[in-house]
């Protein structure tokens, strides 16, 4: 926690901001890339940003500092996806090739390599980042053992595949927002189907479990929050219609509030807002809409939400709330 | 001194950059290859596409998207869906959904979505407008998911050679959307009817694997 507010006093020193502390919706950071980031990372410890960057390079940055860590080259520069764990020191990135390598950030050495016909759609690290869940695009989700670097199980084909992945704070339970428009609950241990929800009509694309992980939070095309019960998979209730489809969400370090992160139906390479909404309430306690399309948001674990948005030759790091 | 013989493939790709071979409009050379290779019967599964992030269940069984007075160019969509056997699938399910001629989907009703039984002879037809470039894609497409009991589903797109990314040669330039898995997705388009009713026409037939 501390550590959070000392990086946050850092990245305002960096900017020479007049303030002493951010404003929300201040540009706190402005990482210099030489290539326009294409896929972007934040770990929830908001320490390191994964950058893949147009110029085939992923590029490890530790964010209190705003020093760059670490350049690594791929051979195949067309990333289709990058995720982090939750400490920053695994990264997954995957090409359009099927490639899918998870890097350790300490020593940018390959962890664990594979190939898949289909290249990824989502992935997710437990959030102990021991376990890592991929999903390539229309295939089913698989779990890895990070550290073993072997496969543990697969869950059952889903038409369509998976959209998005999340496990529970005790890395029991696995949800996945699945393109048959269900949201399906597993034993993160096993991979057994343990719970269902069908009441989407569109596909959801954004899922995560309430802090106790009794409950999941699933939106998407439907444009709508929905509070599922993880034991029974029933519909427990819905926050009111959004403009716009939601295509990211996460619920804060202490579970009183999620982002989501919209995208524009009728056109994706225009900004959509960020909001926040208060979980036991459901309502929308704050709204911002980013200069570009958001290209990562993530919650600091003394409960800052930042979101990240790039230019042609910078990511520009902004403190929402 | 290395000999050369040459494979069915290389006799195939050399009679066709001849132009003594002719394929039919509804087969693309990289199919009629593999049917060459295979039982005669033997047809290529279709190749796979993303499901993207618009598809939506329950779509109502119509093969009649367009509505009268909707923009657009009306575009004849038709096809018959098969097994790689080469055997007819009747009654196989096909949904399809598609954005509207200014690239707009229609998230909150049924809009340019449908759902259609192949018949008796596996064939299948609707009538749509020619999809308007969605901004975020690169080519204009129509969404397929196709099931069938004992077969694995699919899910596709269809392309249009006269979509002008393609600056008329698909074959060379079908990468430039990177979504695009083959050429084989990308189906010649014919005009068709009087100058005043003016139509495209698009041949897309499915071949599911078994199970």
């Amino acid at each position: 926690m501390l550590q959070c507010r000392v990086v946050w006093v850092v990245l305002a020193g960096t900017l020479a901001m007049a303030a002493q502390t951010p404003q929300p919706n201040a540009e706190t950071i402005r990482l210099p890339l030489p290539a326009q980031a294409a896929s972007v990372a934040l770990s929830a410890s908001a320490n390191r940003a994964a950058v893949v960057c147009r110029d085939g390079k992923l590029r490890v940055w530790d964010l209190a500092e705003a020093r760059l860590l670490r350049v690594i080259a791929f051979t195949n520069g067309n990333i289709d996806y990058t995720a982090i764990s939750s400490e920053g020191r695994w990264i997954f990135t995957g090409d359009h090739s099927g490639n899918m390598v998870v890097w350790d950030s300490d020593t940018g050495q390959a962890q664990l390599q594979l190939r898949s016909p289909h290249y990824p759609s989502t992935a997710a690290f437990s959030r102990d980042g021991k376990w890592l869940a991929i999903a390539p695009m229309g295939d089913p989700v698989q779990v890895f053992d990070v550290h073993a670097g072997r496969k543990l199980y697969e869950t059952t084909a889903i038409t369509g595949g998976t959209a998005a992945i999340a496990f529970s704070r005790d890395d029991s339970l696995i949800v996945a927002a699945d393109a048959d428009t269900a949201v399906r609950v597993y034993d993160a241990r096993t991979g057994k189907l343990l719970a269902e929800n069908r009441d989407f009509l569109l596909e959801p694309l954004a899922v995560d479990f309430t802090f106790d992980g009794k409950q999941v939070i699933a939106a998407g095309a439907d444009k709508v929050l929905a509070f599922i019960d993880a034991n029974s998979g029933k519909l427990v209730r819905r926050l009111e219609k959004t403009v716009e489809p939601v295509a990211y969400l996460e619920v804060s370090p202490d579970g009183a509030f999620v982002a989501t992160v919209f995208m524009k139906a009728d056109n994706l390479v225009l900004p959509a807002p960020v909001a926040v909404w208060e979980t036991s309430s459901g309502l929308k306690k704050q709204e911002w809409l980013p200069p570009t399309v958001a290209v990562g948001t993530s919650w600091t674990r003394d409960g800052h939400l930042i979101s990240a948005d790039a230019t042609p030759d910078s990511l520009r790091i902004w403190r929402i709330r | 001194m290395k000999s050369e013989s040459l494979t069915r493939r290389d006799l195939l790709i050399k009679c066709a950059a001849l132009g003594s071979l002719t394929v039919i409009p509804s087969l693309s050379l990289s199919e009629a290859v593999w049917a060459w290779q295979h039982d005669q019967n033997a047809r290529k599964p279709t190749g796979w596409d993303e499901i993207g992030p618009f598809y939506k269940r329950d779509a109502p069984q119509t093969s009649q998207l367009q509505r009268r007075g909707d923009p657009g160019l009306p575009v004849r969509v038709a096809g018959q869906v098969f097994d790689s056997r080469g055997d007819v699938l009747s009654g196989a399910k096909i949904e399809i959904w598609q954005a509207d001629h200014a690239g707009c989907y229609d998230l909150e009703g049924y809009d340019y979505r449908a759902m259609l039984v192949a018949d008796g002879k596996g064939k299948y037809g609707f009538d749509s407008v020619m999809p308007g470039h969605y901004p975020g894609r690169v080519c204009q497409h129509i969404h397929y998911l196709v099931s069938a009991p004992g077969h694995k589903p699919l899910t596709t797109q269809l392309y249009f050679a006269t979509d002008p990314v393609f600056e008329g040669d698909p074959q060379r330039n079908y990468t430039r959307d990177p979504l695009i898995q083959s050429s084989d997705l990308v189906r010649p388009v014919t005009l068709v009817g009087d100058p005043k009713e003016i139509h495209a026409s698009v041949n897309f037939e499915i071949v599911l694997e078994r199970l």
